[in-house]
């Protein structure tokens, strides 16, 4: 394969969420409720370029560092719980007191499963299932009171679709690639890396529709204003 | 085995993936629908608010034209009669005083019959009906302002001709609440009405050099229980699809008015 387009494949977990970011930076945005959106954002790139960077260069990477499954274990905690923060707080989710349920249920798996079942530092499958069953029930309850409230509270250009849309098309391919990872990886190798990449693709459109849910939202230019005659 | 842990993974995903873009396309499809059926609603709205202020000008000229008519015809003709029997009188019997109040009530008949005949046109323009609208407001204008220090110029273009129709009366009337408006509050002493016609919109401006009103308290009236006069206009200028635009500079103040309006049909040969 061309060295380019791997490059592209092995940091896909970075670039895409490096484009959001830069929209960010670029575009002042209408909705501040997203800055905690932009937070995870943040966060999710800063662990990924480590994790990848673990990955790609263990050799270089002293010792105790070597293990990248702690970041994405903490990222799988963090996801649900940003982005549940967001989206409880709109108002068109505030109606469904289920979610907030959902939400009090997650933290305390999330804590049973570190304490009995799982360590932080080996890749958690189990974590694997309740992050997207959790983003599953949040990003699909979103979309369906859409559907179904005639008023519609907000309008199609709304960050929050775009991050539903965005987290929803993530979760619904990486939940089966991440959950058999190992077993499939032992089992057809060439399958396991085929899922990599695979997931990656998840990983750019997830970058993608955020960065294009981010210039949706913008209000104006931080820089380089056009000056009005 | 290997196989059966491949398929469960690519079953899985395609099940997953198909069930968010279905969602995502639901999602899409019934926004659409929604915002079709918005659209279809707000343009319901609106025909019928268009409707009913079109129904309440239509009311509003019929009621003037009634009134005129009778102003015109009746008390008109009852005050000429009047006059008449009162001209009737023969003077030499009369003393000096009762000469005197002969004369004076003559001369109050006399203004009267002109202010009743002066209310009755305003009320319907028969001007407007047979010479149009520029003729009509050159004629409006030298009633109010005549007699006054206020000096009054027309400027309107020869090329409108367009029949006595609905949007000349509208506009006729809108121009006649400015203008009294104008003499009323704005202090004017100089005033110009002018008119161009270009591709089908007719924009009129006046101006004048009293202290007239900014758009912003055009606005700010013609939405108040009291603004009943800019109330109208407002409804006539949305009814005639037009706009209005209220300008004021020190010294000078503006009130332009743009609306399309129907090209004069070809002569018959």
């Amino acid at each position: 394969m061309n060295i380019f387009l791997k490059k592209i494949f092995t940091w896909s977990e970075v670039w895409p969420l490096a484009i959001a970011m830069i929209v960010y930076l670029l575009y002042k945005q209408k909705d501040r409720s997203i800055n905690i959106i932009i937070w995870l954002l943040g966060i999710s790139l800063v662990f990924h370029i480590f994790a990848v960077y673990i990955s790609q260069y263990t050799y270089r990477v002293p010792e105790p560092f070597k293990n990248n499954n702690i970041l994405y274990n903490l990222l799988m905690i963090l996801k649900p719980l940003m982005v549940g923060a967001y989206l409880l707080r709109l108002k068109q989710l505030q109606q469904y007191k289920y979610l907030r349920i959902v939400f009090i249920l997650f933290i305390l798996f999330t804590l049973f499963n570190f304490l009995f079942l799982s360590s932080l530092f080996i890749f958690s499958t189990y974590m694997v299932l309740a992050e997207s069953a959790f983003m599953l029930v949040f990003t699909l309850t979103f979309f369906l009171d859409a559907m179904i409230d005639d008023e519609i509270p907000l309008p199609l250009n709304h960050p929050a679709y775009y991050i539903c849309a965005a987290f929803g098309i993530l979760e619904s391919i990486n939940l089966f690639i991440f959950l058999f990872l190992f077993p499939v990886f032992y089992a057809n190798k060439e399958f396991a890396v085929l899922s990599i990449k695979i997931a990656g693709i998840a990983y750019m459109i997830f970058g993608l529709t955020i960065a294009a849910g981010l210039y949706a939202n913008r209000e104006r230019r931080r820089f380089f204003q056009p000056v009005s005659q | 085995m290997n196989n059966h842990l491949t398929l469960i993974v690519i079953l899985g995903i395609v099940v997953m993936l198909g069930l968010m873009l279905s969602v995502l396309l639901a999602v899409f499809l019934n926004f659409r629908k929604k915002s079709q059926h918005r659209k279809a609603l707000e343009s319901l709205k609106e025909q019928q608010q268009n409707q009913l202020i079109e129904a309440a000008i239509r009311s509003e000229e019929t009621e003037r034209h009634r009134i005129a008519e009778t102003l015109h015809d009746e008390v008109g003709a009852m005050l000429s009669s009047a006059k008449l029997h009162l001209l009737g009188i023969k003077q030499v019997s009369l003393d000096e005083k009762d000469k005197q109040l002969h004369e004076k009530g003559a001369g109050l008949l006399n203004q009267v019959i002109q202010k009743v005949r002066g209310i009755s046109h305003n009320l319907h323009s028969n001007i407007l009906k047979e010479f149009g609208l520029n003729e009509a407001i050159r004629h409006f204008l030298q009633q109010v302002t005549g007699g006054t220090m206020i000096k009054a110029e027309t400027r309107l273009d020869k090329d409108y001709t367009a029949s006595y129709s609905e949007t000349d009366i509208s506009l006729y009337r809108i121009l006649q609440e400015l203008i009294n408006n104008t003499l009323k509050y704005a202090k004017a002493t100089q005033l110009t009405v002018s008119s161009v016609l270009r591709d089908n919109q007719l924009s009129l401006t006046i101006t004048h050099n009293g202290n007239g009103l900014s758009q912003s308290e055009f606005e700010t009236y013609s939405f108040q229980k009291e603004g009943l006069g800019l109330k109208n206009i407002r409804n006539r200028i949305l009814l005639l699809k037009g706009s209005i635009l209220f300008s004021k500079t020190p010294g000078e103040s503006s009130i332009q008015i743009t609306l399309p309006v129907q090209p004069k049909p070809a002569a018959h040969a």
